[in-house]
């Protein structure tokens, strides 16, 4: 695995050793629980973030993946001042999140896929105008960046309607214009294509990498959809557990956890078990659907040799979906901590039997 | 722009944003305008009592226009920001407010001060009305105005800050809705809501004056009914001011403090 340097000078988002503890309140269900609950209070400290560290450079877009509960969100909270840090040091362009300063607030904004800052009872230009006001942008000025948003985002007819009448598609389009009215330099965006169609996805994707190109804003965002993360980013942050497993390019985690590429062969008749494996890993063969894995570097020579040996009627070349070495990446995870938890519990067990 | 400009159009756009969500809620407003009726039953109660002679200096007449004012007064200092903080920080709700470079008690101020635009017609003409009908006339002298004025909006200071701060309190406990209620019980009998502090026992009006309480509603109706002379009057600004800062102060330190205890739950 790459590891980037940490943290480096020029960095505009710079975290160190990020820790975040969530204190929760145990309840157990029912009425007892409730009662127990309230003569007794137990607590448990939730690690949610451990140990963080990584920099970013102005201009770039950085992905963050991970399974649910990774943390992810979490970090985006903390880089945006809505959460305190427990441990550890955060800059985001020279500031620290947590003090929100004015300058700070100005200078970012957090996109979450879910009700934001739009008043719902109201039409969505009415929230911009606050917004307007808020963050002191002069009319002239509203105007031209409205007029941006609504081109690149198609609003038009949008931004009069009562919000809680705007699908969910074209409220998240409304949120991330509200968002991005006083053009921040830096976008945490957590989510934005959450249960959006695909159309929009693709939207809303080719939109942050315009934004992007156009200001040379600094892109965080976490997201499910790998095609979000391929798509706009080159560098991506895996966290799990809290901890960061992997920082680096797309490609190179391509190549350290995929050393492989497929080899797909559709067949005119049915060949022998033996015969694919002789060739590689066979990694699915339906009916004459055959799909080999191959080391990168023999690709050429295997499918020269199948083409030679077999009824090969289509051939094709492709590199290990992505989403498949990310699950790949957290199955290792999950492995390894289950080994750890065994080998604990294996322990605890000796050391119990020592003792009886 | 200079920073008053700025300030300006923040307020005004923020108090405008509220108007038009209030505007929506017209209905609303009106179902909660009845809801606090409480001095207006009282004052029929007051009338029946004082049928057979006046109790305790107050004929019918001054019961209902004692009543009516306490009736406008709760009506313009009524605040229910607990409730919006108590949701706000329980459910994550307060995070695209804090993304904000401006402090969220505006938002709030801007939204009750709206409430307000809303409903003071709506109030104005049963109070007037029933004034009227009552056959209470009021001095309405500059002094007695202006001092109801002044003591009304050291009034809402007072309940909105000691709401916000006790709202506040979510960040470290969800019972500070229960911890409200009883203050507002309290409050109901001090405040002179349910009957005027003049027929309290004379141990209870010798404290009272020192606590927050007479100057919700009991010191701005006397004023408006002429029954404070300039000292008292002087003396009511400066207890209702003390106060109200120690609201003000008090709330804002326990923002300072609370906030960083917020988990910014959701999503
Ligand atoms: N406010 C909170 N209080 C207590 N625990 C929390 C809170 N928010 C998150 N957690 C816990 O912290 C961990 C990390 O949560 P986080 O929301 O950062 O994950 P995520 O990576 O964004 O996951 P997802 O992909 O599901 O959005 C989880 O175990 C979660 O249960
Ligand atoms: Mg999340």
């Amino acid at each position: 695995m790459r590891w980037r340097p940490r943290a480096s000078l020029g960095d505009v988002i710079r975290v160190d050793g990020l820790r975040k503890v969530y204190r929760v309140h145990e309840k157990e269900a029912g009425l007892r629980g409730s009662i127990r609950a309230f003569v007794d209070r137990r607590y448990r400290d939730v690690v949610a973030v451990d140990d963080v560290t990584f920099g970013v450079a102005p201009g770039e877009v950085v992905g963050f993946l991970g399974p649910n509960g990774a943390g992810k969100t979490t970090t985006l909270k903390v880089l945006s001042g809505l959460l305190h840090p427990s441990g550890g040091t955060v800059r985001v362009a020279g500031f620290e999140p947590r003090r929100r300063e004015g300058a700070f607030l100005r200078g970012i904004t957090l996109v979450m896929g879910q009700k934001q800052q739009l008043s719902w009872d109201l039409a969505a230009v009415d929230s911009f105008l606050v917004n307007q006001a808020v963050y002191e942008i002069p009319d002239a000025v509203y105007r031209e960046r409205l007029g941006e948003l609504t081109e690149m985002l198609s609003l038009d007819g949008l931004l009069r309607k009562q919000v809680r009448k705007l699908s969910l598609g074209e409220r998240m389009k409304c949120e991330l214009a509200a968002a991005l009215l006083h053009r921040p330099d830096v976008l945490f965006l957590d989510e934005p294509t959450i249960g959006l169609d695909v159309t929009m996805q693709q939207q809303v994707r080719r939109f942050v990498a315009d934004y992007n190109a156009r200001h040379g804003a600094t892109v965080v965002l976490t997201s499910h959809y790998m095609a979000d993360v391929t798509a706009l980013a080159r560098r991506i942050l895996v966290i799990d557990h809290g901890r960061l497993v992997f920082d680096g390019d797309l490609s190179a985690l391509v190549e350290a956890r995929a050393p492989e590429k497929r080899l797909r062969l559709s067949l005119s008749e049915r060949v022998d078990r033996a015969d694919l494996a002789a060739l590689g890993r066979v990694h699915a063969a339906e009916g004459l659907e055959i799909e080999l894995g191959v080391p990168r570097a023999d690709v050429a020579r295997v499918a020269a040799a199948a083409l030679a040996r077999l009824p090969v009627v289509d051939v094709a070349i492709e590199d290990v979906p992505v989403e498949d070495i990310v699950a790949d990446l957290f199955a290792q995870g999950r492995a390894a901590r289950a080994a750890d938890a065994v080998r604990a519990a294996h322990e605890a067990g000796a050391a119990a039997g020592g003792r009886g | 722009m200079t920073a008053l400009g700025a300030n300006w159009r923040k307020g005004r756009a923020l108090f405008v944003h509220a108007f038009a969500s209030m505007t929506e809620y017209r209905a609303e407003i009106v179902i909660w305008m009845i809801s606090g009726s409480l001095p207006l039953v009282m004052m029929a109660m007051w009338i029946g009592l004082a049928a057979d002679g006046p109790v305790g200096g107050y004929g019918a007449a001054d019961f209902a226009a004692y009543f009516l004012v306490v009736f406008l007064v709760r009506q313009l200092t009524v605040v229910w920001v607990i409730w919006e903080l108590d949701r706000e920080i329980r459910l994550g709700e307060l995070s695209p407010k804090l993304l904000r470079p401006i402090d969220p008690l505006w938002g709030h101020v801007a939204d009750n001060l709206a409430e307000k635009a809303v409903r003071l017609p709506l109030v104005l003409v049963p109070v007037v009305a029933g004034l009227w009908w009552a056959g209470a006339r009021l001095p309405l002298t500059f002094e007695s105005l202006a001092g109801f004025g002044l003591l009304v909006m050291g009034a809402w200071v007072i309940k909105f800050f000691q709401q916000y701060a006790t709202g506040l309190l979510t960040f470290w406990t969800d019972q500070a809705v229960g911890l409200e209620r009883v203050w507002f019980s309290v409050s109901m009998v001090l405040s002179g809501a349910l009957a005027p502090l003049d027929l309290f026992p004379e141990a209870v009006r010798g404290v009272l004056p020192y606590t927050p309480f007479p100057y919700l509603v009991d010191v701005p109706v006397q004023a408006l009914l002429g029954r404070l002379g300039g000292a008292e009057l002087l003396q009511a600004f400066a207890v209702q001011g003390a106060w109200g800062l120690a609201f003000v102060v008090g709330s804002r330190w326990m923002w300072r403090h609370g906030i960083r205890r917020y988990g910014a739950v959701g999503a």
